[in-house]
């Protein structure tokens, strides 16, 4: 029994392994990038990093989420670097069961990848999430140079600041 | 002819026939008794034949009677005779053929002239008792003509009294009736007198009725003036407790904010502490407790916002009240001083009432006066028509009686017409 990070998206259960997830912050306040896909709401600073910030409803049901208090970002680890996913609510901390739903719906072709497991919390089917296979190679390319330029242009302007300081 | 038979048939002397009748009588009552019950037609003829030649020889015997009586013997005396008789019936003229009368004897020609003498002086007596019967007829006539028309007046004046007699009765009659509804009338004006009385009492007892309604009115107004100012207070009171309320709240938002902080916290920390793996997993429980604490502190924080937001709506729902209360007070105040308006109106209309009937009340007191003096009049009219009427009486008695004396008058001039006809009838008896 693992411990997962649960919570939701479009009234729908997810869960991440706790050891993806560095740390859940509370805001609305994202830097919007240019020339990006919409379910990118924006970079993030955390610890001088610039996190992307994907609306996961967006992503996946191509609706976005509704602000509210409950509303959180969790930050994860994504390729060697930093992701944020906005997401409706945070459940909390629990040990899941696993389960062999995945398997009938490979068989019927409807599981994308990026769905790793069906999971159980009492009677609430619960789908962990395959960060991996979240982007496509394209969006995932994108994504990583965009956020690195922005890093770069970042430290560039830090540097002057300093330098003039 | 006719005369000189009538002259002739006087101078025969009837009494000369009776043997010649006798005669005839005893023929037949021989006939009826002794001829006709022998039934011999031989003696019927001879007894007819005796019959005839008996009365003839009688009434030849009658007229030669007749012719053979002596007249010239008494002659002038016989004439002197006759005029006496007629003057002695009244005849006077008669005494005229006399003086032509020659007796041959002095003592009865002297006899006759004075007896001439004594009749001429008669006459002339006659004659003017004559005129003297002539005048009492005619005196007579005038006095029953003048009487029957003093009668007549008299019965003209007796009706005309008759009427005056009744129209003053009906007028009495009337003046009685007008004296009885002069007194009704009386009794009616006392009555609407007493009535007024009662009426001034009336508005006198509404008058102060209405200043008490005035006065409570008036007291009710401060009372609600101060009721008014108190709920004024409450509706301050409760707008501040509303806003201590609403300062409750954000504390209590603060605390939820603070709440959901430590939540994330804890969050983070159980995260922190699963990545720690074996070594973490002391912290894992604290961090666990801490979230529970702040998931408990959370949910009060939310079940206190319930029943704040409870008490908010509630104290809501009581400052609308109240304002709807105060708003409708104005309205109550409004009514207040319309009833206190009213009141005051209605004061001035009862003054207005009773200065009315204070008129009236004079108004009725002049017509009281007027009225005595009304009734004064009415029986003074009265008892001029009743003196009036005793006084028709009177005058009809009196004329009553002299229309008695002038009925008693008629009959005594009717006795003199009487009288006077039956004088003149005997001295008309007279000719002279």
């Amino acid at each position: 029994m693992d411990q997962y990070v649960v919570f939701k998206s479009h009234d729908q259960y997810f869960a991440l392994p706790v050891q993806v997830v560095t740390r859940i912050i509370e805001t609305d306040d994202f830097i919007s990038l240019p020339d990006v896909p919409d379910f990118v709401l924006g970079v993030f600073e955390h610890q001088k990093h610039m996190i992307p910030i994907i609306d996961l409803r967006r992503k996946l049901f191509n609706e976005f989420t509704t602000k509210s208090d409950a509303a959180k970002v969790i930050l994860c680890d994504w390729k060697d670097q930093h992701l944020g996913l906005y997401v409706e609510n945070i459940i909390g901390i629990e040990h899941l069961k696993e389960t062999d739903y995945e398997k009938e719906l490979t068989q019927a072709d409807l599981k994308h990848d990026y769905i790793g497991k069906f999971l159980k919390l009492k009677d609430q089917v619960v789908i962990s999430l395959e960060l991996e296979f979240l982007f496509d190679n394209q969006q995932s390319e994108n994504l990583t140079s965009t956020v690195e330029k922005f890093e770069k242009t970042e430290e560039n302007a830090n540097v002057d600041k300093s330098q003039a300081d | 002819m006719k005369k000189k038979f009538t002259s002739y048939a006087k101078q025969v002397k009837w009494s000369s026939f009776i043997p010649f009748l006798l005669a005839i009588l005893v023929l037949f009552f021989c006939f009826y008794t002794v001829i006709r019950p022998s039934e011999s037609s031989t003696l019927n003829s001879r007894f007819n034949l005796f019959s005839i030649i008996i009365s003839l020889i009688f009434l030849v015997l009658s007229v030669m009677s007749n012719f053979t009586t002596p007249q010239k013997s008494s002659g002038d005396l016989e004439r002197l005779e006759q005029v006496f008789e007629k003057v002695s019936s009244g005849d006077l003229t008669s005494v005229n053929n006399l003086e032509k009368v020659k007796l041959g004897n002095t003592l009865l020609d002297n006899f006759k002239e004075k007896f001439i003498g004594i009749i001429n002086i008669f006459k002339s007596v006659i004659v003017g008792l004559k005129d003297e019967s002539k005048r009492l007829g005619d005196m007579a006539n005038s006095l029953s003509k003048t009487t029957a028309q003093s009668k007549k007046s008299v019965a003209n004046v007796k009706d005309t009294m008759t009427t005056i007699a009744n129209s003053a009765s009906t007028q009495a009659t009337e003046a009685e009736q007008t004296s009885n509804d002069m007194k009704e009338l009386a009794n009616k004006i006392e009555k609407i007198h007493h009535e007024i009385d009662r009426m001034n009492e009336y508005a006198d007892t509404s008058r102060k009725s209405n200043e008490t309604n005035s006065k409570v009115m008036v007291t009710v107004y401060n009372n609600w003036e101060k009721e008014r100012n108190n709920q004024g207070q409450l509706v301050k009171e409760m707008d501040d407790m509303n806003k201590d309320v609403q300062s409750i709240g954000k504390i209590v938002h603060l605390i939820n904010d603070i709440s959901g902080q430590t939540n994330l916290l804890a969050l983070n920390a159980s995260i922190e502490a699963a990545r720690a793996g074996e070594a973490g997993k002391g912290f894992a429980i604290v961090a666990e407790e801490i979230r529970n604490l702040a998931e408990q502190s959370g949910q009060s924080a939310k079940s206190i916002t319930e029943i704040i937001e409870a008490i908010r709506k509630k104290s809501e729902q009581m400052v609308t009240a109240l304002n709807d209360s105060y708003s409708n007070g104005e309205k109550q105040t409004e009514t207040i001083n319309t009833a206190i308006d009213s009141s005051k109106q209605i004061s001035s209309v009862v003054e207005k009432f009773v200065d009315s009937i204070e008129l009236v009340k004079e108004h009725i007191n002049g017509i009281s006066k007027e009225k005595d003096l009304v009734a004064k009049s009415v029986n003074s009219i009265s008892s001029s028509i009743s003196e009036t009427s005793a006084g028709t009486e009177e005058v009809t008695a009196s004329i009553e009686e002299f229309y008695q004396s002038l009925e008693d008058l008629e009959k005594t001039v009717k006795e003199i017409d009487k009288s006077s006809n039956i004088f003149k009838f005997q001295v008309d008896s007279f000719k002279i």
